[in-house]
């Protein structure tokens, strides 16, 4: 038996996934800081974090990635792709490139990727709880209702946000995230 | 207080479901690997799966030593040694295995070979003392028992040592849904007379127990609708899930009679062991169902559910577990034939059967032996 005949296979990359995911990481990011401004539970949940939070959000073993930290001042920031140095408190990986379509393309939603192990988290557990939740508020903004039910884990109720605060805070949203 | 005195050990983590493979590399890196060998046959190649696992390490730093899969149906000590010599030339540093009985056996051979730096005749009578290299099993539908236990079968010898359990047990629907109904119904026998065997033993086990429990249900769950459509996502996932858990159940019990016999005829006669199994596995129900012993109350709690074992009076709860796994065994009456002689065995062979399998296994006496195969090839 000629064993040269079983090749070594490398595999490829995913390159059109790995862009989606980076996009949508992009529009996250912006938008979890744009929220911070707008909507006033994305703002408590922000307030109880500490001031040198910092959050790297993952795609393993490289990437994309998001971070999103606290600045001094209290103010929360989208901090880029690439890290500079970063010290994150709080790293959310996702196992590979299959469960973050899953997650972004809103199949499965963070709670049930976490329930099915998709995500490591590395730190403090509050604060990843916290993150979740921030993380919801801001696709019930981001989504049509029909896709952000899929997407959290709860839509919420008139009582808990009503459609003028919705509709409102989407608007601002969508602009303070892709202009400035 | 814990009312019993027992020890159990389960190594495998089970990743199953959705994009399960996917984990692979993640998995891998985790057990400081990163050079996989993967191991398959030319069957299920030509279905393509080689390609689904390739395409599931995409995007990682993985890079396969290298894809042999051309696995003949029995692992010989050629096979096993021309692996690990392609195991060393390209510095492999773990081992796939992708599909179930002879792919596994190999699989766990190359790995014995490769860790002990030795040949398979030695590694036959040296004892394990050490974890192997890394090694992911991620088996088919097809399976014959024993792939997910504690053990591993290469021509003439078996070597049970706990650390031939597999380290991650990768079972997803794109793998499961290849197998035909024939090989469904073979491997759900099997895993069903193992668990039944690994929870009817005389000194329980309450851990092992849970685990047999869970493969029980899961077959009677779902054994009847996979076998009309093996495709089916949910029913081959479940019924991979029950073996594993079977061959858990299995390694912490000891071998029982099915067992023995069904390895020596399935040797001899080239037949599935899991049909052997499902022909015994009739006989032995009925036998233990007159001495009311080996089949526990508790069965029918794992099989029907709480709302019938409650409504289930105490003393029919034996006949009623009987019933339902009589019933489970039924749904692969077109593929298992009821009676060792209508599968064309020997009659004169049986005497033969029942004293190597009382050479093997000296729990029971070669008449007991005897006794199962005699019913069993005419049913009584």
């Amino acid at each position: 038996m000629n064993i040269l005949y079983y090749p070594q296979v490398k595999p490829k990359k995913k390159l059109i996934k790995r862009i989606y995911i980076a996009i949508m990481l992009w529009i996250v990011g912006r938008a979890i800081q744009a929220a911070s401004k707008v909507d006033s539970d994305v703002k408590d949940e922000f307030a109880k974090l500490n001031n040198n939070f910092c959050l790297k959000m993952w795609i393993w073993p490289n990437g994309p990635a998001m971070y999103v930290g606290k600045t001094n001042n209290g103010r929360v920031k989208y901090l880029g792709w690439k890290d500079k140095g970063y010290k994150p408190t709080l790293t959310m990986t996702i196992k590979n490139i299959e469960a973050a379509m899953l997650l972004f393309t809103f199949r499965e939603s963070t709670a049930i990727a976490t329930a099915r192990n998709r995500l490591v988290v590395d730190g403090d557990l509050p604060d990843a709880c916290a993150f979740v939740r921030i993380l919801n508020i801001v696709e019930v903004y981001l989504l049509p209702k029909i896709i952000a039910k899929l997407a959290v884990k709860r839509y919420p109720k008139w009582s808990q946000m009503a459609p003028s605060r919705k509709h409102f805070g989407r608007i601002v949203i969508y602009v303070r995230a892709f202009t400035f | 207080m814990i009312p019993y005195n027992f020890t159990f050990l389960s190594h495998p983590k089970i990743c199953s479901g959705l994009k399960a493979l996917e984990v692979i590399p993640f998995e891998l890196e985790s057990l400081n690997a990163c050079k996989p060998l993967i191991i398959t046959s030319e069957k299920w190649s030509r279905k393509k799966l080689t390609k689904t696992i390739v395409k599931a390490l995409y995007d990682s730093n993985i890079v396969i030593g290298a894809l042999f899969d051309n696995a003949p149906a029995h692992p010989s000590s050629t096979i096993i040694n021309v692996l690990s010599k392609l195991y060393r030339e390209r510095s492999c540093d773990s081992i796939v295995a992708v599909g179930a009985g002879s792919v596994v056996n190999i699989a766990k051979s190359v790995n014995m070979v490769v860790s002990l730096k030795t040949d398979i005749v030695e590694c036959a009578n040296m004892t394990l003392s050490a974890p192997l290299k890394p090694f992911i099993c991620v088996p088919t539908a097809d399976c014959e028992g024993g792939e997910m236990a504690a053990m591993a079968t290469c021509e003439r010898f078996t070597k049970k040592s706990d650390y031939l359990y597999p380290d991650v047990i990768v079972i997803d629907p794109r793998i499961t849904r290849n197998a035909t109904s024939e090989e469904i119904a073979n491997c759900a026998l099997t895993s069903l007379s193992h668990a039944i065997e690994a929870c009817g033993i005389d000194t329980p086990n309450p851990i092992n127990d849970a685990y047999a429990h869970t493969a029980l249900q899961f077959i009677y769950q779902y054994l009847p609708k996979t076998i009309k459509k093996p495709c089916n996502n949910d029913g081959s996932v479940a019924i991979v899930n029950a073996a594993a858990c079977a061959d858990i159940a299995f390694s912490n019990a000891p071998e029982g009679i099915i067992h023995s016999l069904a390895s020596i005829i399935a040797q001899d006669t080239n037949y599935k062991p899991g049909t052997i199994m499902g022909i015994l596995l009739r006989t032995s129900l009925h036998a233990k169902l007159a001495t009311k012993q080996g089949i526990r109350p508790e069965l029918l709690l794992a099989l029907a559910g709480i709302d019938t074992y409650a409504k289930t009076k105490e003393n029919e709860r034996q006949k009623v577990a009987y019933d339902y796994l009589i019933k489970c065994i039924a749904t692969t009456s077109k593929y298992i034939p009821s009676t060792l002689k209508k599968l064309t065995i020997s009659h004169d062979k049986l005497k033969e059967y029942a004293k190597e399998a009382a050479a093997k296994n000296r729990d029971y006496k070669e008449k007991e032996y005897a006794e199962l195969l005699a019913n069993a090839w005419e049913s009584k």
